[in-house]
């Protein structure tokens, strides 16, 4: 509820008054991250008993959405004054890895529609959050960076078209955040002006065509698409949603008072898709314990794999790589909170570098997880790792599909981590620092 | 990479074995090994064409199998004597890599029937008389784990079943494993001959990938083997009865042999996930500016260079391991050194190195192909050409995906192969311990290498 870096002196008074006119308070004020935390592990076996039903749904259940709902999930980074519990990035984090640890697909789907409450938060003014968060405050949305659509001029608004693919959350998402090309404005550079653009639910269509894909079909990653949108001038930043402009502030950190709300986009969006990426590492390395603690080794001498050696080393090889990525995924969530309050109070810019960094870091920890997965699919057996209906199979599955995530290609990130930082160094040389 | 004029015939063995008793014609009798890998060749486009319609029947395509037969595949290094060419070990990589490259569920099947006359060899003669018959046509699957069976006179009583039957549908006769009973002592594991009429199948086979190889449980109830046509489980044992064959091919350890049956599915299915990425970055373009073909952009020159070394070096190891294999069988025949165990592991373990460099190929292909580049610069594209370039991607994309699927799923298999019971001693040299190889057998080299600072 604090805002105490509000602005000061005669803007104070609007704010305030704003403030107490757009209020709402979330569902359990008393709320802590350790029991929402808590409450994610405790979902772990419910989601577990429901991965097969959900993968081909292609996304959770009603019901267990509800439970997310009710357990203050898609509320967690949402802001305070908006009926959130603004809780941070790290809480995000082990949220979704616990639910992860569950169903992969499912954390997917729900990470990618409750954590993008930072983004609106972040990005638009008072007025769309008031709006968009709404009177009870459930707010959950997909989102699709890559501008695949336009916005053009219209009656008090803009007007959307397109096509937006894998869309993850969408079935369950009240908005979908989108980049768009801005239709006869032209940018900085000299190409097209982008834009991001909230849009509600009622302005579009949900596609039925996710699920035609090697894994993480629980993701309910469906297409959106719009046929002549409508949203009000205010739902449309110009902005690159990959890389919004963070040097004049954002419209989060003065409305809110958060530097949650002032980093980068990158280090969040790694954030979101790495603690996925750490928890089916865990699920995997709950899987493949249940695999050798009933199987048998070869020979005369059988004994259960989980008494072996050949058996024991696989876990605690994969069980240091998990733990690595872990701190990592942790490490990196917090820095992203660092970073973005000395962003915020002046000490020191969020830079472009910075946000490419966490990401790496970010791609690594995640790396990790496939390490630790490929070594534990190897050694759970034939019938128990590639036979169809296996939990290990579906990981495997999960995380293959997920390796192809652009935003996982360290090899492609890294030469832009390199040169971003050459350039940062070049200019401050120059005496022009970023 | 092994030309064909280097490629070495056997023509002493050739001769002796042709003249011995149970001769039967070879169908054609000039056929030379360039000539089958030329055939091998020719095949893959239509292999795969046929890849998705194999996975969907899970198993080989009859009229597959057929031109497999006509090609003589199937008798690439059967005996001349049975009515095969005896051409070389690596002859038979060679075929079975390109036929792996066209389909990698039907190169399976391939593989690991038309290589095991090399492991009926062990058989007594009277096994193999029968096995091949008047017409020669032997295609046989080994089967591991070991069941127990009966002693009665004359032979043993055989009940049970056996997993992962690769090629079964196809086959002509099956080698399961058993374990007779010994007073006193660890029961001795055992390969017994049975014929197609005497097992039935049960379809249990869906997976993953390599659904196409149709490796389904085979049943045998109460079945009567006679003592001839039972051999001692060739895994990590060296020949200990009659040599049946001049041929020293024959005459080998069998557990290297088996890696490089695998091996050669495993490079032929990297190398067609290889000609898949070449096509798709030749047809995809960068989504954004400069929006030239993925080729032309020096980031996927480098995947696309990387990837295509480390198959270059995994073929070259694995022909190198199958020239290894038989010179440690020449070296044994005409030297009278013996193919030792510690040989057979470290041709094992050479191979499943091989394999480890394609995983590493098929992986960075698989993860770089459905790649969006372009983030740093978010420019924008026409709709259409978007749309155009989703269906660029489909195909493609859907197709390595499938490869991908099947070499994971062949690499699993691999490792079952490597998890048949090693025996629990130290070989006489000392220096590869058992443990070792174990560990490398069932978890690559991230184990292996640790370990033997342990």
């Amino acid at each position: 509820m604090s805002n105490p870096q509000a602005a000061q002196g005669p803007t104070m008074v609007s704010v305030l008054q704003k403030k107490l006119a757009g209020e709402i308070e979330p569902p359990e004020p008393g709320l802590q991250p350790a029991e929402v935390i808590a409450r994610a592990v405790r979902l772990r076996g419910t989601l577990l008993e429901e991965q097969a039903a959900a993968e081909t749904r292609g996304t959770y259940s009603p019901e267990m959405h509800e439970a997310f709902q009710k357990a203050g999930f898609y509320r967690i980074l949402q802001p305070r004054r908006y009926g959130g519990y603004e809780f941070d990035v790290p809480t995000f984090a082990r949220v979704i890895l616990e639910i992860a640890r569950g169903c992969p697909g499912s954390a997917w789907c729900l990470c990618l529609a409750a954590g993008h409450a930072l983004n609106v938060a972040q990005l638009f003014g008072e007025r769309t959050q008031a709006e968009a968060f709404g009177p009870n405050g459930h707010f959950a949305a997909a989102a699709r960076a890559i501008p695949s659509g336009t916005a053009s001029r219209a009656e008090a608004g803009w007007r959307l078209e397109g096509t937006w693919d894998y869309c993850s959350g969408v079935p369950y998402s009240t908005h979908v955040i989108v980049g768009v090309r801005i239709v006869g404005e032209v940018g900085e550079s000299g190409a097209p002006q982008i834009g991001v653009a909230l849009v509600p639910r009622a302005q579009w269509t949900m596609l039925d065509n996710w699920g035609d894909f090697i894994g993480m079909r629980a993701s309910g990653s469906n297409s959106v698409q719009m046929q002549g949108a409508w949203i009000p001038e205010h739902y449309l930043v110009r902005e690159d949603f990959f890389a919004p402009n963070l040097s004049h502030g954002t419209e989060g950190a003065r409305l809110h008072g958060n530097p949650m709300y002032a980093g980068g986009t990158l280090g969040f969006f790694q954030t979101e898709i790495s603690s996925i990426m750490v928890g089916v590492g865990y699920a995997a390395l709950d899987e493949y314990e249940s695999v050798i603690r009933a199987r048998k080794t070869f020979g005369p001498a059988a004994v259960l794999q989980y008494q072996h050696p050949d058996y024991q080393r696989p876990y605690g090889i994969a069980l240091g790589k998990l733990e690595a990525a872990r701190h990592a995924l942790l490490g990196a969530a917090q820095e992203y909170m660092d970073l973005a309050r000395l962003g915020m109070d002046g000490k020191r810019t969020y830079l472009r570098s910075d946000d490419l960094r966490l990401q790496a870091g970010l791609q690594h920890a995640a790396q990790l997880s496939f390490d630790a997965v490929d070594l534990l699919y190897r050694m759970a057996s034939t019938s128990a790792a590639a036979k169809n209906g296996t939990r290990m199979q579906r990981y495997f599955r999960d995380i293959s599909m997920a390796r192809t995530n652009p935003g996982l290609q360290f090899e492609l990130k890294a030469a832009d981590l390199a040169r971003q930082l050459f350039t940062e160094r070049d200019q401050v040389q120059a005496g022009t620092p970023p | 990479m092994i030309e064909p004029e280097r490629v070495t015939e056997t023509p002493s063995a050739r001769q002796t074995a042709s003249t011995a008793g149970g001769a039967i014609p070879i169908p054609e009798s000039n056929l030379t090994p360039q000539e089958m890998i030329r055939r091998a060749t020719a095949m893959r486009k239509t292999l795969r064409d046929r890849q998705a319609a194999t996975e969907g029947a899970g198993r080989i395509l009859a009229e597959i199998n057929d031109q497999f037969v006509k090609a003589g595949f199937y008798r690439v290094v059967q005996p001349r004597r049975f009515g095969g060419y005896e051409f070389d070990l690596p002859t038979y990589v060679r075929v079975m890599s390109e036929v792996s490259r066209g389909c990698p569920s039907s190169g399976w099947v391939l593989a690991l029937t038309a290589g095991h006359p090399i492991i009926l060899a062990d058989h007594p003669e009277r096994a193999q008389i029968e096995a091949y018959g008047r017409d020669g046509e032997y295609r046989c699957p080994s089967l591991g784990t070991p069941i127990p069976v009966k002693c009665v006179p004359g032979g043993y009583v055989v009940s049970g079943f056996w997993d992962f039957a690769s090629g079964c549908d196809i086959a002509t006769h099956i080698m399961v494993s058993g374990l007779i009973p010994q007073e006193g002592a660890a029961p001795k594991p055992v390969l017994m001959l049975v014929d197609r009429k005497d097992y039935v199948i049960v379809d249990n086979w869906s997976m993953v990938g390599m659904q196409g190889t149709g490796s389904r449980r085979v049943v045998v109830e109460n079945l009567f083997v006679p003592e001839y046509r039972v051999a001692p489980l060739a895994m990590w044992v060296g020949l200990s009865g009659e040599k049946v064959h001049s041929n020293p091919m024959y005459n080998g350890r069998k557990a290297s042999f088996f890696m490089i049956e695998g091996g050669a599915v495993a490079m032929g299915t990297a190398r067609g996930m290889l000609d898949l990425y070449d096509e798709l970055l030749r047809t995809k373009s960068m989504r954004f500016v400069p929006g030239t073909k993925l080729m032309e952009h020096h980031e996927f020159q480098h995947y696309f260079g990387v990837a295509q070394a480390l198959m270059d070096n995994a073929d070259a190891a694995l022909l190198r391991a199958a020239q290894d294999y038989m010179e440690a069988c020449t070296v044994q025949a005409e030297r009278g050194v013996e193919f030792s165990e510690e040989e057979d592991r470290r041709i094992f373990l050479m191979v499943q190195q091989a394999t480890r460099l394609a995983f590493e190929a098929a992986d960075r292909i698989f993860t770089t192909a459905g790649t969006q580049i372009g983030q740093r610069a978010i420019l924008p594209r026409p709709r259409d050409s978007a749309y155009a370039l989703h269906a660029a991607d489909g195909p493609h994309g859907r197709e390595l995906c499938a490869y991908s699927l099947r070499f994971r799923t062949l690499v699993a298999v691999l490792i079952r192969i490597r998890s048949c019971p090693p025996k629990r001693r130290r070989p006489a040299s000392g220096r590869i311990s058992n443990s070792d190889a174990v560990i490398g057998m069932r978890t690559g080299n991230d184990c292996c290498i640790s370990t033997k600072h342990m």
